[in-house]
């Protein structure tokens, strides 16, 4: 059954986005990710435009985060307190990034940039995530996993000097709160230039840079990334008109379902597993993206405007 | 005498049948009645499961004449992107583009090759055919002449892409009934990425290089029912259907989550 999508002017198999919510949302679930990255691309594959596509994917993300954000916060996998430090950091850095891409458009080159800033950003989390995994799997494989005291670094020394160091019990570690401001303005900066909610890049940095067990940073980047979506949506349908209610509805009833599914599958996994399956899947991302840079287009013309 | 009376009448009743039928056959339509065109689906309604449909043009011809169908939308400004390589190895969006005075939806069917039945300045003129489109089509900014060629070709196959742009030949039925009167038929598959609006239908009879005789109709799309009411209110009332989305987003990321709260454990 096909149904006309009133602001995307195209018609579509009903099960086409429903399909796509479904394999996104669990996804979604199962990593802490919007899927951003992997949706938009696909919606414009099937015929929406690209500039609505982007749109009603955010919007369908607000659906999937929140309903991936309840079922780990009944799971007691949220960090309400380091999700508003994020917050606050990842709402200055998005200001900035726009900016960013303000100056980089008027330069001319915003595009390479944005390009380069996705492969480079990619392939590095990517690699990194999956060796760390990988050794750490081999490790606990051997058994060498019997807690050896650590020589503690100059750095962790000088971060625990840093003013306003608090408690973030659910994560149970101490950080200075400047520490997840200054990621989430980082984050924040990245996924603005990159168009993208961020999760991918926010899930590395909360379990390498934060030292938070993996299973809690899962339901944390859910809570970011549903208010990152909630003013993108907002933004998108008041200043452009593209965000698709049609679309967005039958994109949440699979995304909904997906991240419920993928928050219970996750559940069965263990952390390590987790990160190396995101990390596949992120250097898998990372080939497409690569590949479509260097092979020569079928034609040198393409649509004003788009998502990443 | 009553005879000659008799006979007068028949013979006076004979010549006004004759005239009779001879005025009538000066006003009957003849075989070489003017061009018409009717579009037979000419309003098309989009309504939540529009997938598209079907419009059909027929009207009469001259006999011995070939046809060319054209349906289009008004001339406007499209904005795309060039790609070219950065750096000797990537492909980028390098440049944005405005394809000036060209169509946004450009079906043409004739019975021979538009390009043979005209001569080129005919068909600049009428807009007739893909080679037309690229002599009229501008490019900003601009562009060497290799390179336009190159971009209009492109563009072309870009639009063909989205069912936006199609040139066909052959798919006109032409016939004559038992009065003689010749008649044409075709019938198009009508895209559903054809956005509203209004949409014109030229017919134009060639005989001898030349247009002998046009004729025109029109094909109007409009949205309805939820479709116009979704449509409207994106374009007109960006905020409140920015919040209604954003709501019907969170109550149906709860309203799962209720669902599955069984299968997906407790707080």
């Amino acid at each position: 059954m096909y149904i006309y999508l009133p602001v995307a002017h195209t018609s579509i198999n009903i099960l086409i986005p429903i399909a796509l919510g479904l394999s996104v949302g669990l996804l979604s679930g199962l990593f802490g990710v919007g899927g951003g990255f992997l949706m938009t691309p696909l919606l414009i594959m099937f015929g929406i435009p690209p500039t609505v596509a982007a749109a009603t994917d955010s919007a369908q993300i607000v659906g999937a985060s929140t309903s991936g954000t309840y079922a780990h916060w009944r799971l007691g996998n949220v960090d309400f307190k380091m999700g508003m430090f994020l917050l606050m950091g990842g709402f200055a850095g998005g200001l900035a990034g726009v900016q960013v891409i303000k100056v980089l458009k008027a330069m001319g080159n915003a595009d390479f940039v944005i390009k380069m800033t996705y492969v480079v950003m990619l392939g590095v989390v990517g690699t990194y995530m999956f060796i760390e995994s990988v050794n750490a799997m081999r490790r606990a494989r051997k058994k060498e996993l019997v807690v050896k005291p650590k020589a503690e670094s100059g750095l962790s020394k000088a971060l625990k000097k840093l003013p306003f160091q608090t408690e973030f019990k659910k994560s149970g570690v101490t950080h200075s709160a400047l520490l997840p401001i200054f990621f989430g303005v980082f984050v924040g900066l990245l996924a603005a230039i990159m168009g993208v909610g961020g999760g991918f890049l926010l899930v590395p940095v909360m379990v390498y840079m934060l030292r938070m067990p993996m299973h809690v940073v899962v339901g944390t980047s859910l809570f970011q990334i549903l208010f990152n979506c909630i003013e993108v949506t907002f933004l998108q349908a008041y200043t452009n008109h593209t965000v698709d209610f049609a679309l967005a509805i039958l994109l949440l009833i699979g995304s909904t379902m997906g991240a419920q599914v993928g928050a219970i599958f996750g559940r069965k996994l263990q952390g390590e597993q987790l990160k190396i399956l995101l990390a596949i899947l992120v250097l898998a991302v990372t080939v497409k993206i690569v590949t479509e840079l260097t092979l020569t287009p079928a034609l040198l013309l393409g649509a004003a405007g788009g998502g990443g | 005498m009553r005879m000659n009376l008799t006979l007068k009448k028949i013979t006076l009743l004979i010549a006004a049948a004759l005239l009779a039928t001879l005025a009538l056959a000066i006003g009957a339509p003849s075989a070489s009645a003017a061009l018409t065109a009717k579009a037979n689906h000419d309003d098309i309604k989009i309504n939540y499961n529009y997938n598209g449909s079907t419009v059909s043009v027929s009207g009469i011809s001259d006999p011995g004449v070939d046809l060319i169908i054209k349906i289009s939308s008004a001339n406007t400004d499209e904005e795309l992107m060039r790609k070219d390589k950065e750096a000797g190895l990537l492909w980028m969006n390098v440049e944005k583009l405005t394809m000036e005075n060209a169509p946004n939806f450009y079906y043409i069917r004739s019975t021979k090759d538009v390009d043979s039945l005209l001569g080129n300045d005919q068909l600049v003129a009428n807009n007739l055919g893909y080679g037309a489109l690229e002599e009229t089509i501008e490019i900003k900014p601009q562009q060497t002449p290799e390179m336009k060629k190159q971009l209009l070709g492109d563009y072309i196959k870009y639009k063909e892409a989205g069912k936006l742009y199609s040139q066909s030949l052959g798919d006109i039925d032409q016939k004559t009934d038992d009065a003689g009167q010749p008649s044409y038929y075709t019938i198009f598959d009508w895209p559903y990425q054809a956005p509203p609006g209004e949409y014109s239908v030229e017919v134009y009879a060639v005989k001898d290089h030349e247009i002998t005789d046009t004729a025109q109709s029109r094909v109007v799309v409009e949205q309805e029912g939820v479709v116009k009411a979704l449509s409207d209110m994106a374009q007109n009332n960006g905020g409140l259907y920015g919040i209604a989305a954003i709501g019907v987003s969170l109550t149906a990321g709860f309203g799962v989550g209720f669902v599955f709260k069984g299968g997906g454990g407790s707080h």
